[in-house]
């Protein structure tokens, strides 16, 4: 995945830069998809991240940064036609079927991607996967909840916990 | 790209185990933030650490759509989320949204836990109760609502058809720019509002009141105002301003239901606007009025004798005059607005004007003979009977016979300089309407028509208006 070469978009190319994960892998991927994240765009702005430097990222390791970039090269083309007035209903559909299928994924890598998209600062990533857990959520019972997010079987101290605390906010369900 | 996860969703064993508690407080807010508030607040069950998240919520928003689920008791749940909302941050915007139909009482209750937020330091309260007031008893038997003082809100919104609304007494809303309220029921003929209004909100600005009953009166004194807005205040008698500092008003169908003797009393030095879509009152007053208001704008009521012309001979001298009335050139009001009304000095006058059976030329030229220091006139017929050929014969006397065109009567148009036609259809009314204003009017420089949907105009019009028009006079034609 290390790729070190020169990353100036004057010929042509478009212009590439080097993402360096906290395992030390190297990723090169184009400045316009790794412009998705906040976190940094400034410093692409400022012309870092090409040539042999690479930008450290010591919060996010490779197997979670090759899924962010993953995602940010797919919506990287809609991203700089300005959201996407001009996206056809296919391109729109297209996103959303790989949004879907992106997140569809175990808990661990959900919770890394959660951190991730926070700490680049990737909005679209952000509410996609916020949205995700929010889903798991939606319309459950406690139990259910519990259930979903694999939470350890109560112990029966905290299941006592539990049924008092749904006692006292009984008038929150039906 | 080298590696790509490719997981299972939920495998067994350790992949199971749970990871999303241990996100930080405020990314799981941002979870919680997306679900119904029931469910936001429901989630401080499910173990130790979810105990509080829910009460960083960024927004309190509590409405009963569709996907809320039901809760056993609404009332409780406002109340709970309020007294329970983290205590060491400032409460959030409150927005109480209920479209679902409760018996009258409960929906008070509803509002009454609402109110619980009063004293916490938010920027906007905003309560939204449908209800319809079918059953009378219920409403009149329900109890009344106390409307706590909000110290810190910014902006306050308050609907609820039907309720006895009592204004607090006590207590000043420090912060509070805006208020809005509608629908309510007032038992003390508006003195609590008065007090409100004019004692203990030091920044108001806004105020709007819409469909209130029992509001007799209309007292208001602040320094602070700058717009007021009125609408079917129902019960209206008595209107007092005094607004060292408004800019804007509207009264909209209020005084025209009133069964007694009504009266206003205006002291608005600074007023730049006036929308009147109201009968005149009885007695008005005047203490303090601009020399030039920037904007009338006078609308005829159909339902009701309205004496709009009145308001026109408040004012000295307005810049635009805007006047929307349907011919009736056998009303005495109109013949007086026409012929003999002393009103006021006006540059602009935008008049709208629904046609019926009668021509409207006439009553039109006729009023811009009466005021003929108008430099600039815009101009739209509205026609909303179903046929709209019908021109019926009227009465000898009517002053459609009058003023044929301008070849039957020298029209004195000395100043127009600028004149817009909109919605333009080509009937031989408003074509022998154009054609006496371009003939009568000796310093027109521009004449623009904007044809209605579908009308194009004929090339024999346009040399017709040209061939009549002053030497120097631009004639625009649009179409849709």
């Amino acid at each position: 995945m290390a790729a070190p070469e020169s990353g100036d978009g004057n010929n042509g190319a478009a212009r590439m830069v080097t993402l360096i994960s906290s395992d030390n892998t190297r990723f090169e991927v184009e400045a316009a998809a790794a412009s998705l994240s906040q976190t940094l765009q400034l410093t692409i702005l400022d012309g870092g991240g090409g040539g042999g430097d690479g930008i450290p990222l010591p919060n996010v390791d490779s197997a979670t940064l090759s899924k962010v970039l993953e995602y940010c090269i797919k919506h990287a083309p809609a991203a700089a036609n300005g959201g996407a007035p001009n996206a056809t209903a296919v391109d729109r559909a297209e996103l959303e079927r790989f949004d879907n299928e992106f997140v569809n994924i175990d808990q661990s890598v959900l919770y890394s991607l959660i951190m991730a998209a926070h700490n680049l600062e990737i909005e679209g990533l952000q509410s996609l996967v916020a949205k995700k857990v929010a889903d798991m959520i939606k319309g459950k019972s406690p139990m259910e909840i519990r259930r979903t997010l694999g939470f350890p079987d109560p112990t029966p101290e905290e299941q006592a916990e539990m049924n008092a605390h749904m006692l006292e906010y009984g008038w929150a369900y039906e | 790209m080298a590696r790509t996860i490719r997981t299972k969703r939920f495998c067994s064993g350790d992949r199971r185990r749970d990871r999303i508690s241990e996100l930080p407080d405020d990314l799981l807010v941002q979870i919680l933030v997306l679900l119904p508030i029931v469910e936001a607040v429901r989630t401080c069950v499910l173990s130790h650490r979810w105990r509080h998240v829910w009460t960083r919520l960024p927004r309190l928003d509590f409405d009963d759509d569709e996907d809320a689920p039901d809760v056993l008791s609404f009332p409780e749940l406002i109340a709970a989320a309020i007294v329970n909302y983290a205590a060491d941050v400032h409460l959030p915007d409150v927005s109480v949204s209920l479209s679902y139909r409760y018996e009258f009482s409960e929906a008070v209750s509803i509002a009454a836990s609402a109110f619980l937020a009063a004293d916490r330091v938010l920027s906007t309260f905003d309560l939204f109760l449908f209800q319809d007031e079918e059953d009378e008893l219920a409403v009149l038997q329900a109890p009344p609502l106390y409307m706590p003082c909000f110290p810190w809100v910014k902006e306050l919104s308050f609907t609820f058809s039907g309720v006895n609304l009592w204004m607090p007494y006590i207590c000043t809303f420090y912060r509070l720019t805006k208020m809005y309220i509608f629908g309510v029921r007032f038992t003390d003929e508006g003195w609590g509002l008065h007090d409100a209004v004019s004692w203990r909100c030091p920044c108001l600005q806004d105020l709007e009141l819409h469909m209130i009953k029992g509001l007799e009166k209309v007292f208001l004194i602040s320094q602070s105002l700058t717009s007021l807005r009125l609408f079917s205040l129902v019960d209206l008698e008595r209107l007092l301003v005094v607004g060292a500092n408004l800019r804007d008003m509207q009264v909209t169908r209020s005084f025209v239901h009133a069964s007694e003797p009504t009266f206003m009393l205006l002291d608005v030095p600074k007023l730049e606007q006036l929308h009147w879509e109201d009968r005149c009152p009885d007695e008005v007053q005047r203490w303090s009025l601009p020399n030039q208001l920037s904007k009338l704008t006078v609308v005829e009521i159909s339902f009701a004798p309205a004496r709009f012309t009145r308001i026109l001979q408040i004012f000295k001298s307005i810049q635009a005059l805007s006047l929307e009335f349907s011919i009736a050139p056998e009303s005495a009001e109109q013949k007086n607005l026409v012929e003999n009304a002393n009103i006021s000095f006006f540059h602009e006058l935008d008049l709208t004007v629904k046609k019926n059976e009668h021509s409207f030329g006439p009553t039109v030229l006729s009023l811009l003979n009466r005021n003929y220091w108008v430099r600039k006139l815009s101009l739209q017929i509205t026609d909303d009977r179903e046929d709209k050929s019908i021109i019926a014969p009227c009465a000898s006397f009517c002053n459609c016979h009058k003023i044929k065109s301008g070849r039957d009567k020298k029209i004195k148009l000395d100043y127009l300089n600028w004149v817009t036609m909109k919605n333009f259809s080509g009937t031989e009314d408003e074509m022998n309407f154009l054609y006496s204003i371009v003939r009568n009017a000796k310093a027109l420089h521009k004449v623009s028509v904007m044809f209605s949907m579908a009308v194009e105009p004929t090339e024999k019009f346009l040399q017709s208006l040209q061939k009549q028009s002053p030497s120097g006079c631009t004639i625009e034609l649009n179409t849709i």
